[in-house]
């Protein structure tokens, strides 16, 4: 409220001595001096129409320009982006959300404007100091960018009712949304890296549960039940030998069922065919299982060892494909291809099927795929031209250079 | 770290205005001033202090305006502002031509320089969005 009084103070102070001046310097030129006692009556006119003429050009011009002094200087922004930096750098408690609510308060705060919200795609706008929400048609929308993609939008109340925001806070603004745009997507990268590194610990100990569960469930009470069973069969083999017989072929059979389970827990962890075979090959295997659909996997030519992660997600991802395409795609004729650049791989799945449906509802083995492939830093892409489709996952080599190489068992990557 | 202010030219021509206009009121009081009430007959004393005392404080908002502060900006108008209500009469009454005219001068270099400090460097302006 001061601010508001300073501003109008100095901007009537500035108006008061342009009427005066202008009074002054007109009876000046119309020769009134010291000694005159009468003023002619056209002087008087010229001098209030002068007045008047320019009294309401110079008071528009003032206002802005005595506010965006007070309130929109670019001190300001260089204060404000500071303090916004300081905010970011220092260690708080505060989440994402307070962190946006805080900036938010300081842009409203420094500028003096009323109402300040930053608000990301389809949230509502925060309601008013007041409570109640503020009007839509008066807020001035400027986004916050970064990389040309809108990571938010800075809602802004102007300071008058009847006065839209001056260019001068206009300029300002979208100064600030510059940087403030930057800071936001590093919030969220922080945030999303947070959320992923959570749900990389729960997936490892949802994992670790479920290979303990398999192993003390399955394997645990088979090996104890055949520790039995051979002593039975150590105590039967000397007087019935034929009950014995009978005993080990039980048995052979129970030992064949406890390795089928413990091929399928490893299998869990990585296919097996990948490390025997390598990625083709695995390919070409889970091809041959497909019915109805002729399912060719061209040799790429020698290929570098691949990340093992890439190497199991491009499994899963062409595995996940190839079903796909047998399930619903109609076609007769699949290719899948594998490309290997100096810095990511590329697994294209192409089919001359009946293309995809429109509109298209993504089920739960394709966001698996998208998932496989975005865990990676990788994209999945899915297009079609009328007939066929084509499915194209691309995954980056250098962010899962890291994790272990797979073993290259006769060729690499093959 | 601190924030490196500049002063953008229109604002350093204000200052160098504001500055001669200051040392100019200090010159030209000093003397009258200094010879008390009586000697002041052609100009009302209160308004030779008041120069005075606008042109000390205008040597230090000059500064401020070059130095690119806020303050010294806001300072500066607002003196020129007194100085411009307290001064426009002497173009009127002015007793002399010197007076006159020096008075006619100061009028315009106060608006001149409120003028400077006001106006906005031409850069050009994004559209503003607003909601449909």
């Amino acid at each position: 409220m001061s601010d508001r009084l300073a501003a109008a103070s100095l901007t009537w102070l500035l108006l008061l001595s342009w009427v005066f001046a202008v009074l002054v310097l007109v009876f000046w030129a119309a020769g009134t001096s010291a000694g005159h006692t009468s003023v002619a009556w056209w002087v008087v006119v010229v001098a209030v129409g002068l007045v008047v003429g320019t009294g309401v050009p110079v008071l528009r011009w003032l206002r802005p320009a005595v506010e965006t002094l007070l309130f929109s200087h670019p001190d300001d922004a260089a204060d404000l982006i500071a303090a916004v930096g300081r905010r970011f750098v220092s260690p708080g408690t505060s989440g994402p959300e307070a962190l946006v609510s805080e900036i938010a308060g300081q842009i409203g705060l420094r500028l003096r404007l009323p109402y300040v919200a930053i608000v990301t795609a389809g949230e509502d706008p925060p309601p008013a100091a007041d409570g109640s929400p503020p009007a839509p048609e008066r807020l001035t929308q400027v986004p916050l960018t970064f990389a040309g993609e809108t990571v938010a939008t800075l809602l802004v109340l102007p300071r008058s009712r009847d006065r839209a925001l001056s260019r001068a806070d206009l300029d300002l603004l979208h100064e600030l949304a510059a940087h403030i745009g930057i800071a936001l997507q590093a919030v969220r990268l922080s945030t999303d890296l947070r959320t992923s590194r959570t749900a990389l610990v729960t997936a490892r100990e949802e994992e670790r549960r479920r290979i303990r569960r398999d192993l003390h469930d399955g394997l645990g009470p088979t090996l104890a039940s055949l520790r039995l069973h051979l002593a039975a069969v150590q105590q039967l083999l000397p007087e019935q030998p034929d009950r014995a017989r009978d005993l080990v072929d039980r048995l052979r059979v129970e030992v064949r069922t406890t390795s089928g389970q413990v091929r399928e827990l490893v299998y869990g962890l990585r296919p097996a065919g990948l490390d025997e075979f390598g990625l083709i090959e695995a390919l070409r295997s889970r091809a041959g299982e497909v019915a109805g659909v002729a399912v060719s996997v061209p040799d790429p030519g020698a290929l570098a060892a691949l990340p093992a992660a890439v190497e199991v997600a491009l499994y899963r991802i062409g595995s996940e494909a190839i079903a796909n395409v047998a399930r619903h795609a109609g076609a007769s004729r699949c290719v899948v291809t594998l490309a290997v650049a100096d810095r990511s791989v590329s697994l294209q799945i192409e089919d001359d099927g009946r293309g995809l449906p429109d509109p298209l509802v993504p089920g739960v083995g394709l966001a698996g795929m998208r998932e496989r492939a975005e865990e990676l830093a990788g994209t999945l892409t899915l297009r079609s031209a009328g007939t066929g489709t084509t499915l194209v996952a691309v995954l980056p080599l250098a962010l899962a250079s890291s994790s272990s190489l797979s073993p290259a068992p006769n060729e690499a990557g093959r | 770290m601190p924030v490196t202010r500049r002063s953008t030219p229109s604002h350093t021509l204000a200052a160098a205005l504001n500055l001669f206009v200051s040392l100019f009121t200090i010159v030209f009081s000093l003397p009258i001033m200094q010879g008390g009430a009586d000697a002041s007959d052609e100009i009302p004393y209160p308004v030779i202090i008041l120069g005075f005392v606008i042109g000390i404080l205008g040597l230090v908002s000059s500064y401020g305006v070059w130095q690119g502060q806020r303050w010294g900006v806001v300072l500066t108008i607002v003196l020129n502002a007194l100085s411009l209500l307290s001064g426009a009469p002497g173009v009127i009454f002015g007793p002399n031509a010197f007076i006159v005219i020096s008075s006619v001068i100061g009028c315009v270099l106060n608006i001149a320089i409120v003028y400077l400090l006001l106006r906005r460097s031409p850069a050009p302006a994004p559209s503003p969005q607003v909601p449909a």
